[in-house]
């Protein structure tokens, strides 16, 4: 690339930021001398090369420095600088010129970057002349001390340092944005180099308190800035202030969205949706929220934060989740707290959820289930409060309850009614057995709690009858479906006496198990019958020692080793 | 969000009470849109200033990091909520804005892709990061291991010595407390378990059957030091004595006595219960053998109450080392859960099947159509935990000759019957270095995974540590494990064990440190 050629534009840049200085913003000036300071000092101005790194920030900010030059200002251009004012007439046709003829002497890059500028101003004229105030009122320093403002070396470089990148690209993108200008004014740089060392340090002050202010006012202007979607998103990802006004059409929207999505950030991906939410009317919402299964999601977990179920149910329906909308209904069905409420909502929950929907019939069943239960609990719970106060009823005596029966689950309310009313008839609704067959309760399910609740009562007889069938000839067998170890497990557990246990577990078929239950359950007789069976003396003498001396089981273990009919082994 | 309204509300009360106050509002880990916007809605935007309280990795101990964000499970495995990813990314930032960006990045799952995609980006967003001196760095490696990628591990019941503290008293954020039971004192310990405490550093990763002994041991040893003190000679010596060793015997003593209470609750408490079948139950359904008498037990449990969240533990695992479970088994094991249990964790039921813990098996219609012999015959198809289980070789040929005392191998974390999915995938992972020939074991796994690498030409060794001190494992065997969605204890020390064999130095990150109980209560849903 040609040095002069770089050297005047260069130049044309210069002119163009002191032209512009007043309405520009200081800030930019001074990150302007840095970078200009820079590529003088390091490169020979390498000037396409820089453009095309920087191309991706310039082009965002090629909007916000256009818009930086507000019309009614010429006038301050043509006071400074005489040449200046066709500069300025000639930048004002510049931007407007069509795009064809940039190309002919930009580098193609550019290109796109004026046609998003124009576009940008085209498009929001007023929004252009919102951000002048802040600048005019600055202006009128800028009139006190004319050029030492943008000279100071020193500042300059602290602010490269702390300056937002943002900034100085901002200026930067001056160049870029203003390309084929070779307007030459030869002195003002060494004007300009003269007088840059004369700072003092209250100057330095002062410009770095008004560079503060200027980049807030930017940080304000870029509100009026339409940002890319992806830009945006950035912000919002970084914790900055950012805006989504300017988001108008439908498909900027849109776009937003699927920046926000692409990101993975659930905020900003929540914060999207419901922007699309409030901007759009439903049906057009609905339909983009559709297509996009992360955005659906985000959307769903927020009505549910919200507490907005009925909308919830709503997308739930049209997104043809019935099974997720009846499990909803349901929740906030059994989330009332006085069972005769809880009885109605799910009785209505039922009937509009789960009754018409065939491939939730499973579920239907168990709130079905649900809903008898506590049909039947309801007065069992009446009938027993009421015999519980009278005191006439021996057992409520002897075991007053512990809770309410109400809102128990199945095999809760099975023991209780196991506890409580055991013989009652079969048409009677407390009764053990009907709720067996209401709820289609397996044998084995009967079983543990029949008999763990007989046990506890002590109810010896009973528990007796549950084992015992009769088969063909009139006999009578002992059967468990759980087996008897088990059985004779929660016998112990129900704190049965070891006679009690012992009876079952005599019953047990492998005699090793019997062995060791019978030890560990302290039914020593079983212990002495199973060794004697097994013949095994030695054992049977080791097992008496353990016993306490002078009781039943030491007798009965001391007849058995006396007893020579036994043959005992070796 | 509910905190949004509550603080909306409340200076909404003080405004018609006609206080005039201006109120900051804290919010962690960061401002979210929603919150501001209720914030908004309720008219009070104006009165608040709103500042951000980031979360990061909290060390827990030299080699565990953790979020301590148990809800990030639930948040983004169950409700698809990408929230959290944020804080993740940062979090994995910041170490590198430590440690130099690391290298070598192996991720496997839908979650780990995301964060790592979108830490990417935050790296890019100029002065947010800037990486310590170039190509320097410190972690060589590092794994994104999403966690449904391995749900048998923390749904089995955990052996080691703090795996068992963590499900049987349950350890948070490091800490644990012990109760009367245990101190034998009236008011309860607050003990911070690291590896400062000396014993607990030595019994840690054991084997719980090898720790008795090992107290045993180290209570003597104990003893021999007291006993120094009567052959104390000179006042030099007592001196000397009370001065150094004397503090770290007591201190020692202390927690020795601690950790043999503990293990005897632990003790009492396991042969109590049903355990030993608990376990046997587990081992044989990671086997897939003798699959009616599992469903037996646990059918036995649910008809006998036992507790609920175990049963269902037993359940998720069936489901997952199965594929689901069979249809009939399904309906029948789920109908009496509902019938003992209450009909409320028809809740729970649906939020397990949306995550894939606990599903039913689809029907086949040709199946159906078949008697029920031949619909078992049908079973043994391999389930596809069965066939990554095999391509893995997860369980050992034989428990019996295991030595859990000085272990080879990491399937000692589970006695012998069972190395942890996870752990052993990252050991292949970092033995090939990427996925290659790990191909069909990554397909299986629910989500993709992806691997990006530096080109080994550009590799800096971390400084010169290399050269330096050759105690320090040099940076390219440091990795640093991402756990999104939390791991367990048993994990932790199967990867200690896995650093030890293979001279890797693991440094372990997690969103939370979970067990089996904890997994599922992010899931259960109870009528609000």
């Amino acid at each position: 690339m040609c040095v002069d050629v770089s050297d005047h534009r260069w130049r044309y840049n210069f002119k163009m930021a002191l032209s512009a200085r007043n309405k520009l913003s200081v800030d930019e000036d001074e990150s302007y001398w840095n970078t200009s300071q820079i590529s003088q000092s390091t490169k020979k101005f390498n000037f396409d090369d820089d453009v095309h790194e920087e191309w991706d920030t310039a082009k965002r900010f090629s909007k916000s420095a256009m818009k930086d030059l507000p019309f009614e200002e010429h006038e301050d251009v043509i006071n400074w600088d005489g040449s200046a004012t066709s500069d300025a007439v000639a930048f004002k046709s510049a931007r407007y010129r069509p795009p064809a003829e940039v190309a002919g002497s930009a580098p193609t890059g550019r290109q796109g970057g004026d046609l998003k500028a124009k576009n940008v101003l085209t498009g929001k004229m007023e929004a252009d002349t919102r951000p002048s105030t802040t600048c005019i009122t600055h202006s009128k320093e800028h009139d006190r001390k004319p050029l030492a403002m943008t000279h100071s070396r020193s500042a300059s470089l602290t602010l490269g340092k702390t300056s937002d990148s943002d900034l100085s690209s901002s200026l930067r993108n001056h160049q870029t944005s203003v390309p084929n200008f070779t307007g030459s004014q030869p002195g003002i740089d060494d004007i300009v180099h003269h007088k840059k060392t004369q700072q003092t340090a209250t100057e330095i002050a002062k410009l770095e308190s008004e560079v503060n202010f200027l980049r807030r006012a930017h940080a304000r202007q870029d509100r009026w800035t339409k940002l890319e979607p992806k830009e945006t998103v950035k912000q919002i990802i970084k914790g900055e202030i950012y805006s989504l006004e300017l988001y108008k059409s439908k498909e900027d929207k849109v776009a937003f969205l699927d920046a926000a999505i692409e990101s993975h950030d659930g905020n900003a991906i929540t914060a999207a949706v419901l922007y699309l939410r409030n901007t759009v009317k439903k049906s057009i919402f609905n339909q983009e929220l559709m297509e996009r299964a992360v955005a659906v999601s985000h959307y769903l977990q927020y009505l549910k934060l919200h507490y907005d179920f009925s909308e919830l149910l709503d997308m739930l329906g049209m997104l043809g989740r019935n099974e997720e909308a009846a499990i909803l209904k349901y929740k906030q069905s059994v989330a009332a707290t006085n069972p005769e409420v809880k009885l109605r909502n799910l009785q209505t929950c039922y009937r509009t959820h789960f009754e018409t929907d065939s491939s939730i019939s499973h579920d239907a069943g168990h709130v079905k289930q649900q809903i008898e239960l506590l049909e039947r609990q309801l007065p069992i719970e009446k009938s027993d409060k009421q015999m519980e106060l009278e005191g006439r009823t021996r057992i409520f005596k002897e075991h007053p309850r512990k809770a309410s029966v109400l809102d128990t689950s199945v095999i809760t309310t099975l023991y209780y009614c196991c506890f409580y009313h055991y013989d009652l008839s079969e048409n009677s609704l407390a009764c053990p057995s009907a709720i067996c067959k209401k709820h289609g309760l397996t044998d084995k399910q009967f079983m543990w709690v029949a008999l763990s609740a007989r046990s506890r009562i002590r109810d010896w007889k009973g528990i007796e009858a549950l084992f015992t069938t009769k088969n063909w000839y009139g006999g009578t067998k002992m059967k468990a479906v759980i087996g008897f170890e088990k059985v004779a497990e929660v016998l112990h557990k129900t704190g049965a006496p070891p006679d009690a246990i012992s009876k079952y577990l005599r019953l047990v078929d492998d005699s090793d198990k019997k062995l060791e239950l019978g030890k560990k359950y302290k039914c020593h007789e079983v212990v002495i019958d199973t060794l004697v069976a097994n013949r095994e003396k030695g054992e049977l003498q080791a097992y008496q020692q353990k016993l306490v001396p002078h009781t039943v089981e030491f007798y009965y273990a001391a007849d058995a080793l006396r007893n020579s009919s036994i043959k005992w082994k070796s | 969000m509910v905190t949004m309204k509550y603080i909306a509300d409340h200076i909404n009360a003080d405004k018609r009470k006609g206080v005039k106050m201006t109120y900051k509002v804290l919010m962690v880990p960061r401002k979210l849109y929603i919150c501001e916007n209720i914030l908004e809605q309720e008219g009070v935007y104006g009165y608040v200033t709103i500042d951000e309280f980031h979360l990061d990795l909290v060390p827990l101990d030299k080699d565990i990091l953790s979020l301590e964000l148990p809800e990030f499970f639930r948040s983004f495995f169950l409700d698809g909520d990408q929230s959290w990813f944020h804080t993740v990314a940062q979090s994995l930032i910041n170490i590198q804005q430590l440690m130099g960006v690391i290298p070598n990045v192996y991720g496997q799952g839908r979650c780990a892709k995301m964060v790592h995609t979108l830490m990417k980006k935050m790296l890019s967003i100029p002065d947010t990061f800037d990486a310590p001196g170039g190509n320097k760095y410190e972690i060589g490696h590092l794994i994104l291991i999403d966690r449904d990628a391995d749900y048998v591990t923390p749904l089995c019941s955990q052996v080691t010595y703090e795996g068992l503290l963590d499900d049987t008293f349950g350890i948070d954020a490091g800490f644990i407390e012990f109760g009367k039971d245990v101190t034998g004192k009236d008011q309860t310990i607050k003990l911070l378990l690291t590896s400062q405490d000396e014993v607990y550093d030595a019994i840690r990763n054991k084997h719980f059957s090898t720790v008795f002994s090992f107290l045993s041991s180290k209570a003597k040893q104990l003893q021999t030091g007291y006993d120094k003190r009567h052959a104390l000679e000179s006042v030099r010596d007592m001196k000397n004595f009370v001065a150094t060793e004397l503090r770290d015997l007591k201190h020692q003593h202390k927690s020795l006595a601690l950790h043999i209470g503990a293990c005897e609750v632990i003790l009492n408490k396991k042969t109590k219960g049903d355990f030993e079948e608990f376990l046997r139950t587990e081992h044989s359904l990671l086997e897939g053998a003798d699959m009616r008498e599992n469903i037996n037990y646990i059918e036995e449990r649910i008809n006998r109450q036992y507790s609920g969240i175990q049963t269902l533990r037993l359940m998720c695992l069936l489901s997952q080392t199965q594929d689901g479970i069979a249809s009939r088994e399904f309906r029948s094991l789920k109908t009496q859960f509902l019938q003992s249990d209450g009909f409320d964790w028809m809740l729970t039921f649906f939020n397990l099947k949306k995550l894939g813990l606990l599903t039913e098996q689809e029907q086949a219609p040709t199946v159906k159509s078949l008697s029920k012999v031949a619909a078992i015959a049908a079973l043994p198809r391999k389930s596809a935990f069965q066939a990554v289980s095999k391509k893995l070789n997860l369980i050992p040929k034989s428990i019996e000759n295991f030595d859990l005392k000085n272990p080879t191998d990491m399937a000692y974390v589970f006695s012998g019957a069972y190395t942890p999915l996870s752990c052993k995938y990252i050991e292949q992972i970092l033995a090939r270095e990427g996925f290659t020939g790990l191909d069909d074991v990554g397909r299986v796994l629910p989500g993709d995974f992806f691997s990006e690498i530096r080109p080994k030409s550009q590799k800096g060794r971390g400084g010169q540590s290399s050269q330096t001190s050759h105690l320090e494992p040099s940076a390219s065997r440091v990795v640093l494990v991402y756990f999104l969605g939390g791991c367990t204890y048993t994990e932790i020390t199967a990867l200690r064990f896995l650093g030890q064999q293979k001279g890797y130095k693991f440094i372990i990150a997690t969103t939370a440190i979970t067990n089996g109980v904890k997994l599922l209560q992010q899931v259960i849903e109870t009528p609000s």
